[in-house]
């Protein structure tokens, strides 16, 4: 069904492409939104990917391999929306005051905020890698394809990027002195 | 390598459940921007893009010629695609002091709208069902009493009388799930139908309709109005021009046009076509790291047929080089600005909100207030009411008296405060949206992460109830 959507939009069937894009936009912006953890760039980057894959639709060779271009194009989006170039994002958000008490929701935050933090001082290169691994469960060669470098590149990426986010949550599992105890 | 060598080299779980319990749901304004932008993006027959997906290695040869092919791709990319997505630059004005940039390309003879049809619609109110306002996309708190909300599932607008109590399912006369709508006042919305704008000035019990030259227009509109009847619908073009722009100066009667329209070329911009801000089209540009910021912002009032170019002020509170932000306008009754301004230095450290006046050549400014740090923005009600919200600590500070004296509110509830800014109708009454992902789970019906839950005080702020649970 995909493939015959592809065909007719590799045609010009706007309708048809609506409909592929429809399908994909979640997704697409779901590994926007995960590399470049900005919904405003990973809505930009997104649409930026959406209209680039009507525009060069007709380029593409294997119709079944829809997805993995599709991906790629996102990818390469989010690239030129990190690169270099900073836009104001006015949005703020604010914890709440009301906090849990409980101590694995507390433990819970503070490992999201911890692997936010370090994951927001990889790459974006570093973080594509990441996310297309985890996220979308890609293989290197996979990973390498999609990106468009060798797999020992993303292979060493994907070991440095990974290995910074453990050494981040490790770092905050490490557990807290209670006020009655006191170190050495 | 197979998968078991990728998962001991380097998968970790912890990030894995990190990244599930991300979004995963593109917001509908992607599709509606996509869509409403695919007349625009011709199709590139037998030029490759991006270079094929690989499934062997390429022998050097190949190589050689991927990369001189990626190469002139890149670079009919690169110039297509400002062709496509960046509407020409305009004559920017060299003089020092702001001025319209003036009209840009051919305008044609402005037309006056066929006859314009009212077409009465009735009107039930009904408490919100649940869920019903869980997916809004645009809203208007615009008195006391009566807003205006637009959801997109499903695609529908809703009016409210008693701040939120009941509502009334508005139907402007084709309007639909693409079609862009704009709330002015208690009374006044504007809606593009099917190749029509549709207004009502009585709560959308009657409608105007004008037909517009739909064969020129191949997208979405955006609405500016400086009141309820004057104002600016431009919109997407099909033609040599990036937009068209109508203009009606008696509340959508009749318009005139189509313009020619532009957005100002500015660096790191993506030079598109923004919502209106406060009844402005506006434009200012983003940062490149390491490089200066482009210390100018424009200004359209007549749906970016023309453009005033300001210059940002320069003080230790909004550093040269410091990238900013205007986060509130407010035109005055002289013709000055009132802006709120946000500026940050891509540093450590917050530069705090100011506001400012504009001179009276609008090419000077003047501080007036430096607001508190912890995430604040403003709203201004008049020239003399405005608001303040600061989110750490939660706090919403009002002055009616043009900053001469303050009353603070501490609120019950915390001001997550996504969208909160632009909400309030007047110092006791406001609204406020957030997203459900940072709101308590039992505020939330819907499983969706970005679903809207909308709250609402009289009081000032201190106390919120929400609407439609």
């Amino acid at each position: 069904m995909q493939v015959e959507l592809v065909e007719r939009a590799k045609r010009g069937d706007r309708d048809a492409f609506a409909s592929l894009a429809a399908a994909s936009a979640d997704r697409c912006y779901a590994l926007a939104y995960r590399i470049l953890r900005d919904p405003h760039r990973a809505q930009d980057a997104t649409q930026q990917a959406l209209l680039g894959a009507w525009r060069d639709l007709p380029t593409l060779r294997e119709p079944e391999r829809f997805d993995a271009w599709l991906h790629r194009l996102v990818v390469h989006a989010c690239f030129s929306e990190a690169r270099g170039e900073r836009r104001w994002t006015a949005r703020v958000r604010v914890v709440s005051l009301n906090r849990s008490a409980d101590p694995d929701v507390a433990q819970g935050v503070a490992a999201r905020d911890e692997l936010e933090a370090a994951f927001r001082q990889l790459s974006p290169e570093h973080r594509a890698v990441v996310v297309l691994h985890h996220h979308l469960g890609y293989p290197l060669t996979e990973i390498a394809e999609t990106l468009g470098i060798p797999v020992g590149t993303a292979r060493s990426r994907l070991h440095y990027a990974v290995r910074q986010l453990r050494t981040a949550l490790d770092a905050g599992e490490r557990p807290l002195a209670t006020s009655g105890e006191r170190s050495a | 390598m197979n998968a078991n060598d990728d998962r001991s080299l380097g998968f970790d779980p912890r990030v894995a459940d990190w990244l599930q319990g991300q979004p995963d749901r593109a917001p509908g304004q992607v599709m509606e921007t996509v869509l409403a932008a695919l007349p625009s993006v011709p199709q590139r027959h037998g030029i490759p893009g991006l270079p094929r997906l690989r499934t062997r290695r390429t022998p050097a040869l190949g190589w050689a010629l991927a990369l001189l092919l990626a190469l002139l791709a890149a670079a009919f990319v690169a110039v297509g695609a400002h062709l496509l997505l960046s509407p020409p630059a305009p004559i920017v004005d060299a003089s020092p002091s702001p001025a319209p940039i003036g009209s840009l390309g051919p305008v044609s003879t402005a037309q006056p709208s066929p006859t314009p049809t009212a077409i009465p619609t009735i009107q039930t109110a009904f408490a919100p069902a649940p869920g019903m306002l869980e997916s809004i996309a645009d809203y208007l708190l615009a008195s006391d009493t009566v807003g205006w909300v637009r959801t997109t599932t499903p695609a529908a607008i809703y009016r409210t009388t008693d701040l939120g109590a009941t509502w009334t399912r508005i139907r402007p006369p084709g309007w639909s799930v693409n079609g862009t709508a704009a709330f002015v006042d208690a009374q006044t919305m504007y809606a593009v139908g099917s190749g029509t704008i549709e207004a009502t000035h009585d709560g959308g019990a009657t409608w105007v309709s004008a037909t517009v030259a739909n064969d020129l227009i191949a997208g979405a509109a955006v609405f500016s109005f400086q009141s309820s009847t004057d104002g600016s619908a431009t919109f997407l073009a099909n033609g040599p021009n990036p937009f068209l722009a109508y203009h009606t100066v008696d509340g959508g009667r009749t318009w005139t046009g189509p313009k020619a329209a532009s957005v100002p070329h500015m660096a790191a911009s993506s030079d598109k076509l923004l919502p209106g801000t406060d009844g402005f089209l506006v434009q200012s540009a983003g940062k490149f790291d390491s490089q200066a910021f482009d210390n100018r912002f424009f200004l359209s009032s007549d749906g970016g047929v023309t453009w005033t170019r300001y210059t940002f002020p320069i003080s230790t509170r909004s550093p040269a080089n410091a990238m900013k932000h205007l986060a509130a306008i407010l035109r005055e009754p002289n013709g000055r600005l009132l802006v709120s301004i946000r500026a940050d230095s891509g540093g450590p450290g917050q530069i705090p909100d100011a506001i400012y006046e504009s001179g009276a050549d609008t090419a000077t400014w003047r501080f007036i207030e430096q607001l508190p740090l912890g995430g604040v923005s403003a709203q201004f009600l008049s020239p003399t009411d405005w608001i303040e919200f600061s989110y750490t600590p939660s706090e919403i500070r009002s002055t009616v008296d043009a900053g001469a004296h303050w009353q603070t509110v501490v609120p019950e509830m915390s001001l997550y405060a996504f969208q909160i800014a632009n909400q309030f109708a007047s110092p006791m009454t406001g609204w406020a949206i957030e997203e459900c992902q940072f709101a308590p789970k039992a505020a939330c019906l819907t499983s969706d992460r970005h679903g809207t839950l909308l709250f609402a005080t009289a009081d000032g702020g201190k106390t919120w109830t929400q609407l439609g649970k």
